[in-house]
């Protein structure tokens, strides 16, 4: 403690507290309360009008075992790791090379930088109709540029094709939200010391060479947040399937998701449930949570180990 | 930090070339996707059908009128400025109080605050929305300015403090006991002493809820029921659901949802990107 506030310790003691009850009431009530009954609730049998009740951990039971529900979880839960994956594979490559081009200082770089990093600041359910002009059948950019170079064939209804959906959510995705990962890709380019990338870029032949065997591994540190940041984000995945193909992730549910399936479990009627079912809900935003705590540490552990290697 | 530039051989021209090439064609792609939703929003329905990529053969602005008139987006854009700017002054305000706090009385109940208030981001939001949902029912919350209000306030709590204290804790001590010497009271020092000095934190705090709440969907479609309340977002939701193929229109509506952030990204590009990637590692 400072010795010039000892004087003055009782009065601001006083202010001290007064400084942080507004943030400990307000983040008390709305977040944490909810927070804690939420694993009660997992315990009850509840539609949300009425008393709840108690029926232990009978909701996770449902969940992996009742016949009517385990097959809707595990193929959402399949579709989530799916664009965790797709996305990974996809995002990875063209976020360290936009990084790498933005780092070597590319003609025009801040022009490309602002335009690539744009979308970030668009709400998703605006991305998700702006993707519209490209996949729409009859006045999407898609249809009409096959149509033009004799592709007639190929001509689709992109965004009703069930085999098709989650890759095309994907890359609507990534082009809303490739600017972070870019960023954090040029933060980390920028941090290594000068030289050591310039020892880098005596050796190698070609542009290409240089990066992979001598920058990428210097990015270890920016590629361990930026898998655990996809991870999250592909289990949390929610806004964009709502927006364009509904709270069943249609077609045919093919890309229903765990956010889809926790949200009509808990706010609608569908899914041949009675009515709303708060506590299956709650026990469905758990086990996300579990996945989410699990993966990411386990994904956290085995990449920075690769980190200090180098 | 310097990078060894191309050595002028002809290879490495080449490669610095090829090195461009991608980054440019995928920028331009983006940007006439961007150009296209507002150009779309200013053709007439017939003009659009007929040519739906190129520029429009008589600008128009009525598609901006319906939208704003006819489709409630006056309304919605009205709901959701009210929303937007009554939660970042709240949150604010009182992060910046909890933050003045831990990072500046030296109390152990502050340090424990603190990692309180840090719990918060091991928790998504889909874990405690329904309870959430079920408390602010019971409030009479639900369906209401306040109820949002109230609700972003709160999670914009742990990370708006996070980042404060770590900037409080790098501001020097000195110029609080000058005010203190001077016979200030605490409150007129973090008014007069820390909160100008610490307009470059309260900025990014600002950007990082500011866009946050004007995008957030998932809130507005849990708590908003009536049309009167309902925010941007959930307004682009029920406008296709009713007007599904009236394209320019739709068109005119994306518009309007982006113009306030495109303006304030236009004024301090930099520092929204800063607080952006900032925000994107909590």
């Amino acid at each position: 403690m400072k010795s010039g506030m000892k004087a003055q310790n009782r009065r601001s003691f006083r202010t001290f507290l007064l400084f942080l009850l507004p943030a400990v009431l307000v983040y008390s009530m709305i977040i944490v309360y909810p927070m804690l009954s939420s694993f009660y609730y997992s315990l009850t049998e509840w539609s949300g009008l009425g008393k709840a009740r108690f029926i232990g951990m009978n909701n996770y039971v449902r969940l992996f075992t009742d016949p009517n529900i385990y097959p809707v979880f595990w193929r959402a839960l399949g579709h989530n790791f799916y664009i965790f994956a797709l996305t990974l594979i996809i995002q990875t490559p063209l976020a360290l090379y936009f990084a790498y081009a933005l780092d070597r200082k590319v003609r025009g770089h801040a022009i490309y930088r602002n335009v690539i990093f744009f979308p970030v600041l668009i709400s998703t359910v605006t991305v998700a109709f702006m993707s519209l002009i490209v996949f729409e059948p009859n006045i999407g950019l898609l249809n009409n540029l096959l149509d033009k170079v004799g592709l007639e064939d190929w001509v689709q209804p992109w965004l009703g094709m069930e085999n098709l959906i989650l890759l095309i959510l994907v890359l609507i995705m990534i082009w809303k939200s490739i600017g972070v990962n870019m960023m954090l890709y040029l933060a980390n380019l920028q941090s290594i010391p000068g030289e050591v990338l310039e020892a880098a870029m005596m050796d190698g032949a070609t542009e290409f060479q240089k990066f992979r065997k001598m920058i990428f591994p210097l990015l270890a540190p920016s590629f361990t947040i930026n898998v655990v940041l996809t991870f999250i984000g592909s289990i949390g995945t929610f806004d964009i399937v709502y927006a364009i193909a509904g709270e069943n992730g249609q077609p045919n549910f093919s890309a229903d998701v765990l956010g889809t399936f926790y949200y009509r479990t808990a706010f609608t009627q569908t899914l041949g449930l009675q009515s709303s079912d708060m506590g299956l809900a709650t026990a469905i935003a758990l086990v996300m949570f579990f996945i989410i705590l699990v993966v990411s540490v386990i994904q956290l552990k085995l990449l920075q180990k690769r980190e200090l290697e180098y | 930090m310097k990078i060894p530039s191309s050595n002028g051989k002809s290879g490495s021209l080449l490669s610095r070339a090829a090195l461009a090439f991608p980054i440019a064609f995928y920028s331009l792609i983006s940007l006439i996707l961007i150009v296209l939703t507002f150009v779309s929003a200013l053709k007439s329905d017939a003009d659009f059908y007929a040519n739906p990529i190129g520029l429009p053969s008589r600008w128009i602005f009525a598609n901006f009128e319906k939208a704003w008139v006819n489709a409630n987006f006056s309304l919605y854009f009205k709901n959701s400025i009210i929303i937007t700017a009554l939660s970042l002054v709240f949150i604010l305000i009182v992060s910046s109080m909890a933050a003045y706090a831990i990072a500046r009385f030296k109390y152990k109940l502050g340090g424990m605050a603190y990692i309180y208030f840090m719990l918060g981001f091991m928790f998504p939001l889909q874990l405690y929305v329904l309870p959430m949902f079920l408390l602010e029912r019971s409030l009479g919350l639900l369906n209401s300015y306040a109820g949002l209000i109230v609700t972003y306030t709160a999670t914009a709590q742990s990370f708006s403090i996070f980042l404060m204290v770590g900037f409080f804790r790098t501001l020097p001590v000195e110029l609080e006991e000058a005010g203190r010497l001077d016979g200030a009271s605490d409150f007129k020092i973090f008014r007069s002493v820390m909160m100008p000095l610490s307009a470059p934190i309260l900025t990014t705090v600002a950007i990082l809820n500011l866009v946050g709440i004007w995008n957030d969907f998932f809130l507005p479609l849990v708590f908003i029921q009536s049309n009167e309340l309902r925010t941007v977002p959930l307004g682009l939701i029920s406008f296709y659901g009713q007007y599904n193929s009236n394209y320019p229109m739709l068109f005119a509506a994306l518009a309007i949802s982006i113009v306030p952030i495109a303006v304030a990204y236009m004024l301090s590009a930099k520092t929204f990107v800063k607080g952006m990637v900032s925000g994107a590692i909590k």
